[in-house]
């Protein structure tokens, strides 16, 4: 699975399945019963299988659109919830006890929402938290600790006794960054980190990151809808479409050779760095509903290459070598 | 200074400082006046055994034979009774401040009860999930479920008066409000990014919620806790009416409402109405006070 045999693997998931929506008890079984109803309650199939490996100073770019799965697939990687199927690992350890993340080596950058720094605490206790709480620093050393964090990312020492909303979002971005950063993290999924920001912004903290991973031997999950982004830093590049991988490979040869038709669409339709910040819609139809996933290949509603036999069974993923996708059609065509 | 240059300050009203909020509090001038008027009250409330002319519970201070003298009458030692005084010779305006005061102390002590009780039960209700938060939002949608004059007349009356059973009494009917209100807000903020964040870092569950949950959860906290003082003062006021509250050794201002009513009809009105007056001018103040808060807080009624 590795794309290299010679790189370690930190990260593993196999067989990752997630279905939002209680599952039904026997008091919701009773009710159904008494109303007739025939259907089981709705729910929301996020992912469908994935699996995936990270390597050891890897940049593995996950794309796809809005709504496939991309955030609740970055959540159970860093173990901030259970998928209902199948098993992830860091390092050969479940990334969960009980309910929460075990690993502090294994973080997330989440996407500027506002709401990324705790709105009522200062920079300083922002970033200097979790390195007290785990002894990486004494309380007395915090503000030097804290100047060296913030200047690392790129920010003058004095702002550290501000809060969060006297910055704009690269800024908080950047704070958010020193903070993770003084956990001494190893792997930091990174989910739409950048996407609420400008696009001048967005290119200084995409660069922010790429130094970073240089610096501290980084690994990332780059979680992005915008295929300009991650063309930028991937190594290896994730195509996802309603839950399924659709499309892997080394990210030059996909972005050079595109073979399912849904990465084609997505790449002909990718607005470059310059024009960005448009309403995301590069695919011409809508995304079917995870509530209502289509039947054997899910593109097969938008695809210009279906064929009647797309809708019997899911295909898999096939191909030789690190670069694989998920369409047989194609695989004749070529 | 510094090469960052300041940014704008966010929309959220819970981060503006003291000032903006004073801003907008005091565009209502009715509220300033309702804030006013509550602060002035509290005041003399605590103040009474200091600016009362009389200690009214202090039988050696009390003439009997200036009983039922109606306001602004001169007593037996020269001393002008302003609001009169009750059948038994006590100076209405001593014992109206006693009874502001008693009002206060249980309204205040039953809400700061109900406050940290619910809080509490709200978070680990909120945090905990599955059958916890079943169980404890359960018990909260029982209790809410009745009147709440009907639950304190009903623990009034199992455990009999007294100041510690009256705020016991007003804790137990408040402490739901807290509960639920508490629990909605952590639930919003626990799945915010900044609380998934310190799980990442591993910060331990009750220093999430201390630090990190609470904090946010504060500012319609607060609102709750400004309304349910206005409520807090006049369900203890009808207990008190009804002889289920406070005991006769300290009378709130229920007590002397329902102590004066049995002489309105033989025209000595005044030992009922200033109490009665000032009991409304209290609830009034309050309400105004903590509407323009709710108003404030709720989004839908902003610009
Ligand atoms: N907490 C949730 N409860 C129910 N459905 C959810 C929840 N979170 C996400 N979903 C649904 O799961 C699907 C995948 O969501 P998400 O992982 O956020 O996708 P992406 O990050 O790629 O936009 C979407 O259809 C979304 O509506
Ligand atoms: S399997 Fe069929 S529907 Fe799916 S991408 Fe290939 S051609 Fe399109
Ligand atoms: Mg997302």
């Amino acid at each position: 699975m590795t794309p290299d045999a010679k790189i370690e693997t930190l990260l593993e998931m196999q067989g990752i399945e997630h279905v939002f929506g209680r599952r039904e008890d026997w008091v919701d079984k009773g009710v159904r019963l008494i109303r007739g109803k025939r259907t089981a309650p709705a729910r929301v199939r996020a992912l469908n299988g994935v699996d995936l490996t990270l390597g050891k100073g890897e940049v593995l770019g996950i794309a796809g659109e809005s709504g496939c799965g991309k955030s609740t697939l970055g959540r159970a990687m860093v173990g901030l919830m259970h998928p209902t199927g199948g098993s992830v690992t860091y390092r050969g350890q479940p990334v969960m006890r009980g309910r929460r993340p075990l690993h502090l080596k294994l973080q997330m950058i989440f996407q500027d929402s506002g709401s990324v720094l705790n709105p009522r605490l200062r920079v300083k206790e922002l970033i200097g938290e979790g390195p007290i709480l785990h002894g990486l620093l004494a309380r007395r050393d915090l503000e030097d600790f804290v100047a060296d964090q913030l200047e690392t990312v790129g920010m003058a020492p004095d702002v550290m006794n501000r809060y969060p909303h006297q910055f704009s979002g690269g800024q908080r971005q950047r704070i958010n960054v020193a903070r993770v950063l003084a956990l001494r993290p190893e792997t930091i999924v990174c989910d739409e980190s950048v996407a609420a920001l400008d696009v001048s912004i967005q290119a200084q903290i995409l660069n922010l990151f790429m130094d970073l991973k240089d610096r501290f031997g980084l690994t990332y999950a780059f979680i992005s809808h915008d295929l300009g982004v991650l063309r930028h830093i991937s190594d290896r590049i994730m195509v996802m479409y309603l839950g399924r991988v659709v499309e892997e490979g080394p990210a030059a040869e996909v972005f050079a050779n595109p073979r399912h038709p849904y990465t084609r669409a997505l790449l002909e339709n990718a607005p470059r760095l310059s024009r960005r910040n448009q309403i995301f819609q590069a695919v011409p139809g809508e995304v079917p509903s995870p509530l209502n996933m289509p039947s054997g290949c899910a593109f097969h509603t938008r695809c210009a290459l279906r064929r009647p036999e797309c809708s019997l069974s899911v295909p898999n993923l096939m191909g030789t070598g690190a670069h694989r996708h998920a369409c047989p059609i194609v695989e004749a065509a070529a | 200074m510094t090469s960052t240059p300041l940014a704008r300050p966010t929309m959220r009203f819970s981060e503006r400082p003291l000032g903006r909020f004073w801003r907008e509090y005091s565009q209502s001038h009715a509220a300033v006046f309702g804030l006013v008027m509550t602060l002035i009250l509290i005041a003399v409330a605590f103040l009474a055994p200091l600016i009362a002319p009389q200690d009214p519970y202090d039988l050696m201070q009390v003439d009997f034979m200036d009983s039922e003298l109606p306001p602004g009458a001169i007593g037996g030692a020269g001393q002008t009774y302003v609001l009169g005084t009750d059948a038994n010779g006590r100076d209405m305006l001593s014992a109206l401040l006693f009874g502001l005061r008693a009002s206060f102390m249980v309204a205040l002590s039953s809400l700061g009860i109900a406050l940290v009780f619910g809080t509490l039960m709200g978070l680990v209700s909120a945090y905990a999930g599955r059958w916890v938060d079943s169980l404890i939002m359960r018990i909260v949608d029982i209790q809410m479920s009745f009147p709440t004059i009907l639950v304190a007349m009903m623990l009034m009356v199992t455990f009999g008066r007294g100041i510690d059973k009256t705020i016991f009494a007003l804790a137990v009917v408040q402490w739901a409000y807290f509960a639920r209100n508490v629990r909605a807000s952590a639930l919003v903020e626990r799945s915010r990014e900044y609380v998934l964040a310190a799980q990442l870092a591993q910060v331990p569950t009750f220093r999430i919620l201390w630090r990190h949950i609470l904090p946010n959860c504060l500012p319609p906290l607060m609102v709750i806790a400004s309304i349910q003082l206005a409520s807090a003062v006049s369900i203890e006021a009808s207990l008190s009416f009804l002889g289920l509250g406070m005991p006769v050794t300290q009378p709130s201002l229920g007590m002397l409402i329902s102590n004066g009513f049995g002489y309105l009809l033989g025209g000595k009105y005044w030992i009922s109405v200033a109490p009665g007056i000032a009991l409304g001018l209290t609830v009034f103040s309050l309400s105004l006070m903590s509407d323009r808060l709710r108003d404030m807080f709720n989004p839908r009624l902003k610009r």
